[in-house]
C-alpha cells in the first residue's frame, strides 16, 4: 500500500507517465490489479480466528490440572517438531513460511510458560522474554516481515532493560537504554553498508528512534520517583546533561541519515528533547530536592516553557525568510518544525492552567474543559473551509472529534462500575475511525481501529466473566457469530461496494 | 561475494540449526528442571498470610507470604533498604547481606529485604502463588479463610538458592488430597 500511494503522488507531480505507473504496480504487486479486495472483510476473519483461538485456548486452561505433566511436555516437543519439519518444507512458500514460523516463535514462548507451570518456577517475566530473545534470534533473522523483527526487538529491548534494572547499580536502567539505543543504531549501519539483511533496516532504523525515545522519557519521568521505590534520579546536573547530551547528538545523527519522510521521528525527538531540557533546567535551578520531592517552582517552569515556545517562533520564522541557508536535512522538517511550535504553543496555554491553578488537578476548572471545546471548535470550522474532505468525511470526522471530547471531559471520570457506559463510547469511536479509514481508503488506519476495537471488547468480556470455562464457550460463540456476519456481507457484496463508494 | 554470503547465511542447514536449537534449548531445560526438582533439598516454612482470589484473566490462585522466621532487622543499617540478603538454613539459621553466602552455609535461600518492617521476602521479593482448579475455588477459598487452621508451604530449594513452592500443607496434609 505504501507503494501504491508513492505511485499516485509521482503520477500527480508528472514524474511518471500513466502506463509507467501501471507497469511498476503490476510488476511489484500482481494483486493491486484486483484494487477491490476486501481487505475489510479479513479484518473481521482475524477477529474470529482469535476469538476462535482465544476461546479453545481458554477451555484447555480450565481443565488444565487435569491432564498429566508428562503428557503436557509430550505433545508439546511433538507439536514444535511437527511445525519444524513443515517450516524446512514450505521454506520456497513465502506466506506459508512465514504464518508458520512467526505461530513456531509464538509457541517457543508458550513453551517456556509451559515449562515455567509445571515445575512452579518464579523470577519475574524478564527471564523468560530474555531466554525468547536469545533462542529465537537465528530464527528473526529468517523471517522476511518486518512485524516479526519488531516484536523480537521489542521483547529484546524490555528484558534487557529489565535484566539491567534488577541489578545493583543505580545507572544500570539508564545506561542499558543508552546501550540498546548504541546497539540498533551500530545493528543499522552494518546492514545499510555491508548488505546484509537488507529486510531488517527500515525496523532497525525505526527501533533506534523508539529506543532513543525512551531512553529519553526514562531520563524525564525517573527524576519524579520517590527513592522509596526501586528506580534511581540524577541529582547531579552535570552528569544529566552529559546522558541527554549523548542521547540527542546520537538523535540528531541518526535524523540525518533517516532516508524516509515519515515525519514522526522528528516529533518524537522533540518530545523527548523538550522534556529533558525541562527537567535538566529545574535541576539546574536545584528545585528538585534531595529527599526525591518533586515539587518544581512553577513560575520557573513556565518561564521556562515560554522561552522555550519563541525560540521555537524564531526558529521557525528563520527558516521561512527565502535567503537563510538550510542544511538540506532540516529543509525537509521546515514544516514539522512549524507544526511543533504550534504544539508547545498548546503545551504552554495547558501549563498555565495546570501549574498555576491550584485546584486544577482535583476540581477541574472551567478553562480546563474550554480548551478541548475551543480546539473541537476549531478543528471543525478548519475542516468545513479549507480541507479538502467531501461533506460525508467532513462529518464523520466532526463525529469522531466530538465523541472524543465527551469521552474525554465526562466519560474518564465515570466509576468502574459504568464500565459498559465507557465501552460504548470507545466502541463508538473507533467503529467512526473505521469508516472514515474506509472513506480516506487508509487500510492501516481501518486495521489499527479494528485492532483496538477487539482489545476493548475483549477487556470488557473479561472483566463481566469470571469463569473460564464460561469465557471459552462465549469466545467461540463470538467466533461464530462474526463468521455469520462475514457471511451476510459476502452475500450482500454488491450493495456495500456501493455505500463504501457514497463515503468516498 | 556478498549476494553468496547472504546465500550461505540462508540454506536449509542453517535454517534447521535455527530451528532445533530452540526445542533443543527447551527440553534440556525442562529435563534439568526435573532433575533438579527431584534432588533439590526440601523445608517446611508456614504461610504468613494468604489470600485467595479467582478472576477470568488469572484464574483461581492462592496468593500467600513465608514466615521464614528471620528478621532482617541486624541489616539495617547497612544498606538503602530494599536491599538483596540471603537466608542461610544450613548448618545453622542465619541472616546475611547479598545473594552470595559465604563457604560454610551449604544451604540457603536469596531474596530481599523489604523496606518499613524490614522483612526478609524469598526469590524476586514478591508473594507466591499456587494456582488451584476452578471447581475446587470454593472449598479451598473456605479453608483459607479459617485462620484456625494451619497453613504451610513446603519449598523445594535449588543450589543457587532458588525457592520453589512443591506443595501446600494443610494441617500437614497436601493440599492435592484435600482437593480430591
Amino acid at each position: 500500500m505504501f507503494l501504491k500511494t508513492k505511485v499516485h503522488k509521482w503520477l500527480k507531480q508528472g514524474i511518471i507517465t500513466p502506463e509507467q505507473a501501471e507497469a511498476i504496480l503490476n510488476r511489484e504487486r500482481p494483486s493491486y490489479k484486483t484494487p477491490h479486495k476486501s481487505w475489510v472483510l479479513y479484518g473481521f476473519l482475524i477477529i474470529a480466528a482469535v476469538s476462535a483461538g482465544l476461546g479453545i485456548l481458554s477451555l484447555v486452561a480450565s481443565n488444565w490440572n487435569f491432564i498429566p505433566d508428562a503428557i503436557k511436555l509430550t505433545f508439546y516437543f511433538l507439536l514444535m517438531g511437527f511445525l519444524a519439519f513443515a517450516i524446512i518444507k514450505m521454506k520456497d512458500n513465502p506466506p506459508w513460511f512465514e504464518a508458520l514460523l512467526a505461530l513456531f516463535l509464538f509457541l517457543c514462548m508458550g513453551g517456556i510458560g509451559l515449562i515455567a507451570q509445571i515445575y512452579n518456577l518464579e523470577g519475574g517475566g524478564w527471564r523468560a522474554f530474555l531466554l525468547w530473545s536469545v533462542i529465537t534470534f537465528g530464527l528473526m533473522l529468517f523471517s522476511q516481515k518486518q512485524i516479526t523483527t519488531d516484536i523480537w526487538l521489542f521483547v529484546f529491548s524490555f528484558s534487557f532493560f529489565k535484566w539491567a534494572a534488577s541489578l545493583d547499580s543505580t545507572y544500570a536502567p539508564v545506561t542499558a537504554c543508552q546501550v540498546l539505543y548504541l546497539l540498533f543504531f551500530l545493528l543499522y549501519f552494518f546492514c545499510d553498508k555491508t548488505k546484509f539483511f537488507l529486510s531488517k533496516i527500515k525496523t532497525l532504523t525505526r527501533w533506534s528512534l523508539i529506543m532513543g525515545l525512551i531512553a529519553s522519557v526514562y531520563l524525564f519521568f525517573m527524576q519524579f520517583y520517590a527513592p522509596s521505590a526501586k528506580v534511581f534520579y540524577i541529582d547531579n546536573w552535570l552528569l544529566y546533561l552529559l546522558f541527554i547530551l549523548i542521547l540527542h547528538i546520537m538523535t540528531l545523527a541518526l535524523l540525518k541519515i533517516y532516508p524516509y519522510q515519515n515525519k514522526i521521528p522528528i516529533y518524537l525527538w522533540l518530545t523527548g528533547l523538550f522534556a529533558n531540557t525541562l527537567v535538566w533546567v529545574s535541576l539546574l535551578s536545584k528545585k528538585i530536592a534531595k529527599d526525591g520531592g518533586q515539587e518544581l517552582d512553577p513560575p520557573f517552569v513556565l518561564l521556562f516553557l515560554y522561552t522555550y515556545f519563541l525560540c521555537f517562533v524564531l526558529i521557525s520564522l528563520y527558516y521561512y525568510i527565502p535567503t537563510t541557508p538550510i542544511p538540506s536535512f532540516i529543509k525537509r522538517y521546515k514544516h514539522t518544525l512549524v507544526t511543533w511550535t504550534v504544539i508547545l504553543g498548546g503545551i504552554s496555554l495547558l501549563a498555565f492552567d495546570q501549574i498555576w491553578d491550584g485546584t486544577a488537578y482535583s476540581h477541574p476548572s472551567f478553562f480546563y474543559y474550554l480548551l478541548p471545546i475551543g480546539l473541537l471548535l476549531g478543528a471543525i470550522a478548519y475542516m468545513f473551509y479549507e480541507s479538502p474532505y467531501k461533506k460525508i468525511q467532513k462529518i464523520l470526522l466532526s463525529t469522531l472529534l466530538a465523541l472524543l471530547t465527551v469521552y474525554f471531559t465526562i466519560a474518564v471520570h465515570l466509576p468502574d462500575e459504568e464500565n459498559f457506559i465507557k465501552m460504548f463510547f470507545t466502541a463508538l469511536i473507533l467503529v467512526s475511525t473505521g469508516l472514515f479509514a474506509v472513506s480516506i481508503k487508509n487500510y492501516i488506519l481501518f486495521a489499527w481501529a479494528i485492532i483496538f476495537l477487539i482489545i476493548r471488547i475483549f477487556i470488557f468480556y473479561l472483566e463481566k466473566l469470571y469463569s473460564s470455562n464460561l469465557m471459552g464457550i462465549s469466545f467461540i460463540i463470538l467466533a461464530l457469530i462474526i463468521v455469520v456476519f462475514i457471511r451476510l456481507i459476502q452475500k450482500n457484496k454488491d450493495k456495500i461496494a456501493l455505500w463504501t463508494k457514497k463515503l468516498e | 561475494m556478498l549476494n553468496q554470503k547472504i546465500a550461505f547465511l540462508h540454506t536449509k542447514y542453517n535454517l534447521v540449526i535455527a530451528l532445533l536449537f530452540p526445542i533443543l534449548t527447551l527440553a534440556g531445560l525442562a529435563l534439568f528442571k526435573s532433575y533438579e526438582l527431584k534432588t533439590n533439598q526440601t523445608r517446611v516454612f508456614p504461610i504468613k498470610w494468604s489470600h485467595i482470589q479467582s478472576d477470568s484473566l488469572q484464574g483461581s490462585f492462592l496468593q500467600f507470604s513465608i514466615n521464614y522466621g528471620i528478621k532482617c532487622v541486624s541489616l539495617e543499617k547497612t544498606s538503602r533498604c530494599p536491599f538483596k540478603a540471603h537466608i542461610c538454613l544450613e548448618p545453622y539459621k542465619r541472616i546475611g547481606l547479598h545473594h552470595k553466602p559465604d563457604k560454610n552455609c551449604t544451604l540457603f535461600i536469596k531474596g530481599i529485604c523489604e523496606c518499613g518492617l524490614l522483612v526478609f521476602l524469598g526469590g524476586e521479593g514478591h508473594s507466591h502463588r499456587y494456582y488451584i482448579p476452578e471447581k475446587h475455588f470454593n472449598k479451598m477459598s473456605k479453608l483459607f479463610k479459617n485462620k484456625n487452621i494451619k497453613k504451610e508451604v513446603l519449598l523445594s530449594i535449588t543450589k543457587t538458592g532458588v525457592p520453589i513452592v512443591k506443595d501446600i500443607l494443610i494441617e500437614g496434609q497436601s493440599i492435592k488430597k484435600k482437593m480430591k
